[in-house]
């Protein structure tokens, strides 16, 4: 249906007086659009049941709103018509609701089947690991003893061998050193403890070694002083981590003795004391 | 809304209603489900880890007694954790003096001592040091020295070697040689072994050792 132009200022006011005459709750349908029409027209009064002009009046303000003030429908048919149209509403929302919850079932269904395959899993491997667990502590009594009292009875020993020293090292040592014209009068091994005393728990794996040696085959006191001095040198290449000191010569000339010499030819055995020696001292390890 | 929409809606509405309270329902239920499930799961996989950190540490401790079982019996054997048997050290020494030829083993055991071990875990150990001294001779250093050697391997527990020192008496002239020759008794070289014998105790007094003889 067309639409009667009209300016929205004057469409406004039709409505509104259209509205406030049409509320007249005893008018019929055709009494109401006539009523409009005349508040419209400003005429004031409904026109009469024949008028063919109001009526069609009347059909053209009708047909131009948007909804139907009037309602054609029986009050059943509209009932029914909002069934039907709640049914379709109902009929979605729950298509919507039940297709989401089995969605979710669905996922959750799946997600417990998951976790109850894993769950079996991990009993079975519970099982398997207490089974290993029992296998090893019953392996761990066969082999006899505990663990910890093995380890330190281990580390006691290593304790106690950290303290020991053998002199077999140093005599090697001193045997690689040493010349087979060379001979010892005497030697001295000395097992040296830590400084501030021996404690049980401290190492002392340190020694000072000292040597008389024998230079009744010298020819002469140079040669007896010579050949000590060559000692000593390959003492300290022997016990290169060590200080090596010629602590007495064969004849007294270091600066500290009393040096007294004579001439002539002197039978060892006669005289034990004239025997040519020399004493040297490989120290402890440099700190 | 108006009064037809009201009663059209309404059976609709309690259907959805109940619908929807189902379902919130029934995915409580499910969810409580799967959440308990996964609850056990996580606490049997925690008792697994606890498991799999317990038999890590025992394989770990039968790792180490096997690696180490030689050894620790080695030390039984020896006797490191028994009392000293000086009776029996005495008769080491004298085999021992008839095995390297020497003409003289004297010694003396000095009165045993007791210390703790250390600090901490060593401190369940007490240290039991006896000094023993020998005075001995010979003819060569070498029968001295082999004659060293056996005693420090040869006694039970440890042996810590203190002091060692040798001195020739008599120089190789042709008189030696010759009371050599004939059989003489000659205390050529004479040495002092100075050593500190060792054992071990458990303070508690437990047991030697397990698979100690």
């Amino acid at each position: 249906m067309s639409e009667i132009p009209l300016d929205a200022r004057v469409r406004e006011d039709f409505a509104r007086r259209a509205d406030e005459a049409t509320r007249k709750p005893e008018f019929l349908p055709r009494e109401r659009a006539e009523a409009a029409l005349a508040a419209i027209l400003g005429v004031g009064a409904p026109g009469r049941a024949d008028d063919v002009d109001g009526a069609l009046l009347a059909a053209v303000w009708v047909g131009a709103r948007r909804w139907p003030t009037l309602q054609l429908l029986p009050s059943d048919l509209r009932v029914r018509k909002a069934q039907r149209q709640a049914l379709r509403w109902a009929t979605a929302g729950l298509t919507a609701s039940a297709l989401g919850l089995i969605s979710y079932s669905t996922l959750s269904a799946v997600s417990a089947l998951e976790i109850e395959q894993e769950i079996g899993w991990l009993r079975a491997w519970q099982s398997t690991t207490q089974q290993r667990l029992a296998r090893s502590a019953s392996e761990t009594d066969a082999i006899g003893g505990q663990a910890e009292a093995m380890r330190l009875l281990l580390e006691a020993h290593q304790r106690l061998q950290e303290q020991r020293d053998s002199p077999s090292a140093a005599l090697a040592a001193l045997r690689r050193a040493m010349t087979r014209d060379e001979q010892l009068l005497a030697l001295d091994w000395q097992l040296v403890e830590p400084a501030g005393g021996r404690r049980p728990e401290s190492p002392g794996n340190d020694f000072a070694l000292g040597l008389t040696l024998d230079l009744g085959l010298a020819t002469d006191p140079a040669a007896a002083v010579a050949v000590t001095e060559d000692l000593a040198r390959r003492l300290a290449d022997a016990f290169s981590d060590r200080p090596v000191a010629i602590t007495r010569q064969a004849v007294d000339i270091l600066p500290h003795q009393a040096f007294v010499g004579g001439s002539g030819v002197v039978d060892p055995a006669a005289d034990p004391d004239a025997r040519l020696s020399a004493e040297l001292r490989v120290g402890t390890r440099a700190p | 809304m108006t009064g037809p929409w009201r009663r059209a809606l309404r059976i609709p509405l309690i259907l959805l209603s109940i619908n929807l309270i189902g379902g919130i329902l029934a995915a409580g239920v499910v969810s409580g489900y799967v959440g308990s499930q996964e609850s056990l799961r996580d606490r049997l996989a925690a008792a697994i880890d606890s498991l799999n950190h317990e038999r890590a540490t025992v394989d770990e401790d039968l790792a180490y007694l096997e690696a180490n079982q030689a050894a620790y019996e080695a030390l039984l054997a020896r006797g490191l954790v028994v009392g000293q048997d000086r009776l029996a050290a005495a008769r080491l020494l004298e085999q021992l003096r008839d095995r390297h030829g020497l003409h003289v083993v004297r010694y003396s055991f000095s009165p045993q001592r007791e210390a703790p071990l250390g600090q901490g875990r060593l401190g369940q150990m007490t240290l039991l040091t006896t000094e023993v001294t020998i005075d001995m001779t010979g003819v060569t250093d070498l029968d001295l020295l082999a004659f060293v050697s056996s005693v420090t391997d040869g006694l039970s527990g440890d042996v810590r070697v203190v002091g060692l020192s040798l001195q020739r008496r008599f120089d190789a002239t042709p008189g030696l040689l010759v009371r050599l020759r004939a059989r003489e008794r000659v205390d050529v070289v004479e040495g002092r072994l100075q050593l500190e014998w060792r054992a071990l105790r458990w303070r508690d007094g437990r047991a030697p050792a397990p698979g100690s003889s």
